[in-house]
């Protein structure tokens, strides 16, 4: 960061022959140019990125149309022609986000920050295919997709050019197999409390059999092990040499990611550089990477539409429209969000009548539609974002909207006057808020009379994950691993159960998922788990929203999806057409 | 005077050890548990029971009184629970950011209401007074963080142009942290304006009809004179102190400006330790307020005596 510093800066200042061509023509404009420079940007940034036209820049396109011609015949020369649709390098992107990260360790809690540094700065073994649905990985540091020797047994080949990043203390050392023992053993550890760290719970232990080939032993089959190794938190691959020198990952983030972490500066942002010894060449593209903590949505929007922002990201529906009348040719990108429903507390909720008359009242379509502008897309028990590995709701007589029915479901269960309950709310806000309002008046037509108690964050925590203590609850979660919605949801051994289902028959299915040998085998069992789910109605979810993502016109092959939330597998390949 | 100023000094000793133990009882009573909320969504009731343990959270609450006291006594105000960072340090971060954003709207707004306040009582009733308490007006119910909001969307909408993102240091690069600071400045100083002109107007409408005042007068001086000197010397007493208060009082409390030009103060500070529930940063950051109160109050004491020959300290 030392080119930060002005004083350095305008000693280091070289004066070229098109910044003396540019001076002397503004110094023709006049007094209402001047004005606008002294309105603009700082001319002097090194770090100048491609941008929307600032005033100041507005200003020299107004000077340039005025300079002679022979001035500009001597600029043209040096106009290097690129073909508009070729990806090239250079560019700043300047991100806003809402928080600050508490700390950079992904194996420990994480945030909305910390997850988007983790992607820019490690490497995975397997990451989310890009695409618009989440049910895929590719290879990104292995080295093709892994074998399965026996039912226990999964070998994992490294590629042999990856390098982490050559900062110190791990110095742009080669990345091997041994990486891979540390990486288990850290987010495996028993010291701390570690963020999602039961999705190794069948790894028995991670043995390197030669310098890029590691086999992992697991206690019993598990399939979706590969799903894990992409994982947005507990998937990034740490350098030894980071953990014995600071004993965690706090912050430190060294990697063998697209992006170096230049600088973290505490609640301003985090500031990153291209890695040019990224094994995917010629990828990264954007020389350089700054996430400003912007928490007020609208100076993100107003930094946006000024050109500072290149992208922005999780606006609420309410304020698209804002956003596209904010840009010219802004794009805009809808993608499959989050998935968001009714929990019942199982223990609490032993009737299953109870629990289908609150799934069949829920009018999903309308909801849809008032909330999302039908962008959304109404969920059965496996969300739209798995794409065809998802059923639609009016597949399940008890996920499509029938009031009467619920009715009837009620007063068979002994509830003929329908019944009054509190539901917990996130403190989310938002299009989340919204919806869950529309959910609450959908269902008093089955006589669900709900009362919305919105706790402070840390009593949602405590009382919806982690202590039980809810009648009912509407949550949004968003995890890439299909095994967390199964398995992780469902099971009655998993850490991730925070419904407290308790049901022998999806313990069986569950298991059957985690073991399945084939494809096919796993779409048949997860027929049969989607089946159970829409029948008893532990999660019910309404309507999956769509996130909303906008970038100035000149950026290309963002295409964001949700696979590739957290910024996962986008950002090295986003380059500038300017 | 130096007797005068060492009892006050010794003052603040009482002063911080009762504001330290409110601090330290009333963070406590706040909602949510902070082991919890380190935890995660993901965590079992034992996950978050070891954490309490590592924190001390389960000592009794006269044991964690202590051991706070402790530290505090030997100047360590103890580290972040989530950062783990040294809480002087981040206060240290934080503070030079709330003290620009301040003294620069202080200035500001100090010049502006001295000027309205002063023709609005001099030229009593004439359209200068009224146009003086139009805009005093303007300053007091005009919220900071719709002007904020306005200014960023005028500039970005009309002029393509938003103030350079986040915090730049003045010594890193003072054109750029001037863009930064500017509207914060001008919004925070015309809201200011609105109170301190008010107070500037009717001390100087009190003065104006004091007997000393028509006696400079009478004696022939000159009416700038008359208005330095005898008016407003004397009408800057009460004004000094609302100043002293409102710089204590912007120091913490910018928050909306700070959250709309990302600006990182003492009051995001404040509101992220209070939303994490970071206790031993937010005991911090209010020992370090009471302290700025008790030292801002001692300063402007001291004033009266500069400003008025009579007051004097024993």
């Amino acid at each position: 960061m030392n080119e930060r510093n002005y004083w350095q800066r305008l000693g280091h200042r070289k004066l070229g022959r098109r910044q003396l061509l540019r001076a002397s023509a503004k110094a023709g404009v006049g007094a209402a140019g001047v004005a606008l420079v002294g309105c603009g940007d700082d001319d002097d940034d090194d770090d100048a990125i491609a941008q929307l036209p600032t005033a100041e820049e507005q200003a020299e396109q107004q000077a340039e149309q005025q300079v002679p011609q022979e001035v500009q015949q001597a600029e043209e020369e040096e106009v290097v022609t690129v073909e508009p649709s070729q990806p090239k390098h250079g560019g700043t992107m300047r991100v806003g986000l809402p928080g600050d990260a508490a700390h950079l360790d992904f194996a420990l809690r994480v945030d909305i920050m910390q997850a988007r540094n983790s992607n820019l700065v490690y490497s995975k073994l397997y990451t989310p295919k890009r695409g618009p649905i989440a049910p895929e990985v590719e290879p990104q540091v292995a080295d093709g997709f892994p074998e399965y020797p026996t039912p226990t047994e999964t070998i994992v080949n490294l590629r042999q050019d990856v390098y982490f990043q050559d900062v110190p203390p791990v110095n742009g050392r080669q990345l091997t197999a041994e990486d891979l023992v540390v990486h288990f053993n850290y987010i495996t550890r028993d010291a701390e409390i570690l963020a999602f760290n039961y999705a190794y719970e069948p790894v028995e232990r991670v043995v390197p059999t030669d310098k890029f080939t590691a086999r992992y032993e697991l206690r019993e089959p598990f399939r979706p092990l590969v799903d894990y190794f992409g994982d947005w938190y507990a998937g990034n691959l740490p350098p030894v040499e980071v953990l014995e020198q600071d004993g965690n990952l706090k912050s430190t983030a060294i990697g063998s990611g697209a992006f170096i972490m230049k600088e973290w500066r505490k609640e301003v942002g985090i500031f990153y550089e291209r890695n040019p010894n990224y094994f995917d060449q010629p990828f990264p593209y954007l020389d350089n990477f700054e996430i400003l903590v912007v928490p007020d949505a609208s100076a993100r929007l107003a930094a946006f539409r000024g050109g500072d922002f290149q992208y922005l990201e999780q606006f609420p529906t309410a304020l698209v429209d804002s956003v596209r009348s904010a840009v010219s040719g802004v794009q805009e990108w809808p993608i499959d969000g989050w998935h968001q429903g009714f929990i019942l507390q199982s223990q609490r909720w032993p009737d299953v009548r109870r629990r289908q008359a609150l799934s069949r009242s829920i009018d999903r379509d309308a909801l849809n539609e008032a909330i999302y502008l039908g962008f959304g897309k109404p969920s059965g028990p496996i969300p739209p974002m798995w794409g065809d590995l998802a059923r639609p709701p009016e597949t399940f007589e008890n996920w499509v909207y029938d009031p009467q029915g619920a009715k009837n479901l009620m007063d068979a269960a002994g509830y003929p006057d329908g019944i009054d309950l509190a539901v917990k709310i996130g403190p989310y806000g938002g299009d989340y808020e919204a919806s869950a309002e529309a959910a609450i008046a959908s269902v008093r037509d089955a006589g669900y009379d709900l009362t919305i108690q919105t706790p402070v964050y840390a009593d949602w925590i405590g009382d919806v994950y982690t202590a039980g203590e809810f009648d009912i609850a509407l949550v949004p979660f968003l995890r890439p691993q299909l095994d967390v919605q199964t398995y992780g949801y469902y099971h009655s051994q998993s850490g991730g159960n925070f419904i407290h289902v308790a049901d022998p028959d999806l313990d069986v299915l569950a298991d059957g998922l985690r073991a399945a040998p084939t494809d096919e085998d796993y779409r048949a069992a997860l027929l049969k788990f989607e089946d159970h789910l829409a029948e008893q109605c532990y999660y019910i979810l309404d309507v999956q929203p769509p996130f909303w993502y906008f970038g100035q016109p000149y950026l290309r092959d963002m295409n964001p999806g949700i696979a590739s939330y957290f910024w996962s597998n986008l950002m090295h390949v986003v380059w500038f057409d300017v | 005077m130096t007797s005068y100023i060492a009892r006050r000094v010794l003052l603040i000793v009482p002063t911080v050890i009762v504001a330290g133990v409110l601090i330290f009882v009333l963070i406590r009573l706040l909602p949510g548990d902070l082991a919890v909320l380190m935890a995660g969504e993901s965590a079992t009731p034992e996950d978050v029971e070891r954490i309490r343990e590592n924190l001390g959270l389960n000592d009794s609450i006269v044991v964690q009184l202590g051991n706070w006291a402790g530290d505090f006594l030997r100047g360590d105000f103890g580290v972040s629970a989530w950062t783990g960072q040294p809480i002087q340090q981040e206060i240290k971060r934080a503070l030079p950011v709330s003290l620009e954003l301040s003294i620069g709207s202080m200035i500001i707004s100090i010049a502006v209401s001295l000027v309205l306040g002063v023709i609005a009582a001099v030229k009593q009733d004439s359209i200068f007074d009224y146009g003086a308490r139009v805009v005093a007006l303007f300053g007091l119910t005009l919220p900071t963080f719709w002007l904020g909001v306005l200014a960023l969307l005028v500039v970005s909408k009309y002029f393509h142009w938003v103030p350079p993102t986040g915090y730049t240091p003045i010594y890193e690069d003072p054109w750029t942290n001037v863009q930064q600071f500017i509207f914060p400045w001008l919004i925070q100083g015309f809201v200011l304006t609105g109170l301190t002109t008010r107070m500037v107007r009717s001390s100087c409408l009190e003065v104006l009809r004091q007997d000393y005042v028509r006696t400079a007068r009478a004696k022939g001086l000159r009416e700038s004179l008359v208005l330095r000197r005898h008016i407003l010397k004397n009408a800057m007493l009460p004004v000094m102190t609302l100043i002293g208060i409102q710089l204590v009082v912007l120091v913490t409390l910018q928050l909306p400006l700070e959250q709309i030009f990302a600006l990182p103060g003492m009051g995001r500070l404040l509101l992220g330790s209070v939303n994490f529930r970071d206790y031993e940063m937010l005991q911090g950051v209010i020992i370090v307020i009471a302290l700025m109160i008790v030292g801002v109050n001692l300063l402007i004491d001291l004033l009266y005596g500069v400003l008025d020959p009579r007051i004097t300290y024993k």
